[in-house]
């Protein structure tokens, strides 16, 4: 894909998926990484800044003998999620304004992007 | 390599960094490869390219904030931990006592001088009022001799009143901040 996923993107992804439930590093990254591409090894960088500013934390569940560790979000995680995602719909629409300015707006936009 | 040969050099590569994040992001990895499983283990690897590529992402502590790019320019070097005041600092402190420590003494003692001085001023100006008064009528020019003398003493002594005011109320606060300030600015050379 020619687009990559910034900080703020990568974000609001991690804080959108905890959104859904509680989830694990590796699940985490999978969600992701079926959607965009990273490398695997961006995450933990990034699960641990937002546990820094206290926009999600961590407990420990045993799973099959050994340790796994669930992430949640905080209410400031929710507040910060809220935020991204009405700052996201705002994006988007600038963006297609712009890329999309030359497409029949009829049954709403219908973007493949190859 | 091998999962565990994976984590070891993590760890040697993570060496330097307070030991509870740095125990934090080995668990991170080594939960990563149990949830990936046994077989996903050599992909896992790949995927991750080398434990110095994790380290030096885990070091620049900035997760995504360079655009994650599947370029291998971001597996530049582990950025050095974040400066603590060194250790010259405080060795410095301590070899400066002597200089700073006697000039400290020095101001509380000038201090302390004047307060006994004006203290003393008082008291002896008190004391020839009422003994110049005693012997106003059996000795009439000592006694009024005296009694001027102490007269004297407490007027100057009243005439340090705004000084010593000026000096209860801003120095007294304005002490702290100053300590505060010098310390800032010893840090901040230190760092330097």
């Amino acid at each position: 894909m020619a687009f990559q996923i910034g900080s703020s993107l990568l974000d609001a992804c991690v804080l959108s998926i905890l959104a859904q439930g509680d989830a694990y590093g590796y699940r985490i990254t999978q969600q992701i990484r079926n959607i965009v591409d990273i490398s695997e090894s961006t995450l933990y960088p990034v699960l641990r800044r937002l546990q820094k500013d206290g926009a999600m934390e961590s407990y420990d569940q045993p799973f099959q003998g050994r340790n796994r560790r669930y992430y949640r979000l905080t209410a400031r995680g929710i507040e910060l999620y809220l935020d991204y995602q009405t700052q996201w719909e705002d994006f988007k629409q600038r963006i297609d304004q712009i890329i999309l300015a030359g497409v029949s707006t009829e049954g709403g936009t219908n973007n493949d992007q190859k | 390599m091998t999962r565990s040969e994976f984590i070891l050099e993590l760890a040697a590569k993570l060496e330097g960094m307070p030991e509870n994040e740095r125990q934090d992001a080995l668990q991170y990895y080594e939960e990563y490869f149990d949830d990936a499983g046994p077989e996903n283990e050599q992909a896992v690897i790949a995927e991750l390219k080398s434990p110095a590529a994790v380290a030096a992402r885990i070091w620049a502590g900035n997760g995504g904030k360079t655009p994650s790019a599947p370029s291998s320019a971001q597996e530049a070097e582990a950025s050095p931990p974040k400066e603590r005041p060194s250790a010259v600092f405080w060795v410095l402190l301590c070899l400066l006592s002597p200089i700073w420590g006697s000039l400290l003494i020095t101001a509380a003692a000038v201090l302390l001088a004047l307060a006994v001085t004006l203290g003393a001023l008082l008291i002896s100006g008190l004391l020839c009022v009422v003994v110049g008064l005693c012997h106003l009528l059996s000795d009439p020019l000592n006694g009024v001799y005296t009694f001027s003398i102490g007269l004297a003493a407490i007027g100057l002594t009243i005439m340090t009143v705004p000084g010593v005011l000026w000096l209860v109320q801003k120095g007294i606060p304005a002490l702290p901040r100053g300590v505060r300030r010098i310390w800032d600015s010893a840090v901040r050379f230190a760092h330097q």
